[in-house]
């Protein structure tokens, strides 16, 4: 195939580097080395903690709608149907989750009628109907 | 076999001179090999001397239960795909993706001759997930067999050629037209 003229290294390496790297190597093992990200306490700790707080947050957030949604007869009113919006980002966040390796989201698709029948599966009616009869539990 | 040669040096006890036969032997093999992951010079020059530490250190307890090219290449390649997951880290952290952290380490990268077709390729090759990008520079770059690579990566044969087969596709697709 075509691609397989571009084997070719594109990389290049500074002067004289393998002549030196054993030397390198011996003081490294001689003195050890601490591993240090930045020097600048901005970029070391303040930008790593907020994105580390909003990654969370988000999390929080998805994973309080899925549960919120999954279980409607926690609702006052077993009517109530997710807006188009809720059930687009409950959909997404199931079906594709943070995985970007995508070798398997093809296999995971999901009609809309298959959702559908999920959450209004008979067990769960049965189950929320029990919950809301307080003469039955 | 060089291989061979270490092997005896280290049933003879010289421990010392068979990590340095090792070093003579893998540096530059092992250089590319992080190279063609980890993207630029400097961070490739850390993780490579960060391999040779542990293989340092881990030399005395090697009992040869496998082959040492392969010990040796299992322990570059875990340190390449922790060096790699962190970087990811940091990028998702950084409000980055991790895609355009290694496009840019490419156009900033001067170490890196290519022209403009080889400089996609490469950008298209550094945005697969880090096993499977490690999986498709082993078998189309360093042309190394399924059974080597299995070893390396503790995977099976078979889940190997899926891999470099879904890579190549994906990379073919960005490339479609371009050849």
């Amino acid at each position: 195939m075509a691609m397989d003229a571009k084997k070719q290294n594109p990389y290049t390496v500074p002067e004289g580097y393998f002549d030196s790297l054993q030397e390198k190597i011996r003081f490294r093992i001689e003195n050890g080395k601490k591993e240090t990200f930045s020097a600048d306490p901005w970029n070391r700790f303040v930008k790593p903690a907020l994105g580390m707080a909003a990654a969370f947050g988000l999390v929080f957030a998805i994973g309080f709608t899925i549960m919120k949604l999954s279980s409607g007869y926690s609702s006052d009113n077993f009517s109530d149907m997710m807006s188009i919006e809720e059930y687009d980002m409950m959909r997404a966040a199931v079906i594709n989750g943070f995985d970007d390796d995508s070798t398997t989201t093809a296999d995971n698709d999901l009609t809309d009628e298959e959702v559908v029948e999920y959450l209004l599966g008979e067990d769960r009616v049965m189950l929320y109907l029990a919950a809301t009869n307080d003469d039955e539990l | 076999m060089e291989d061979d040669r270490i092997i005896t040096l280290f049933n003879n006890g010289r421990i010392e001179e068979a990590f340095n036969e090792i070093v003579s032997s893998y540096k530059e093999r092992l250089y590319w090999h992080i190279r063609r992951m980890a993207g630029s010079h400097e961070d490739t020059d850390d993780i490579l001397q960060n391999t040779f530490v542990k293989i340092w250190a881990g030399l005395p307890s090697f009992r040869g239960e496998s082959r040492l090219y392969t010990w040796i290449y299992r322990i570059a390649t875990n340190e390449t795909i922790t060096f790699l997951n962190r970087q990811r880290l940091h990028a998702c952290l950084s409000f980055r993706t991790y895609k355009a952290v290694a496009s840019a380490e490419i156009e900033a990268d001067p170490y890196f001759n290519g022209d403009a077709l080889l400089k996609k390729l490469h950008k298209a090759i550094a945005s697969l997930p880090p096993k499977q990008r490690m999986v498709f520079n082993m078998r189309y770059f360093e042309e190394m067999k399924y059974e080597d690579m299995s070893e390396i990566l503790g995977t099976s044969v078979g889940a190997l050629k899926a891999s470099y087969h879904h890579a190549y596709k994906k990379i073919a697709a960005e490339m479609k037209g371009e050849f």
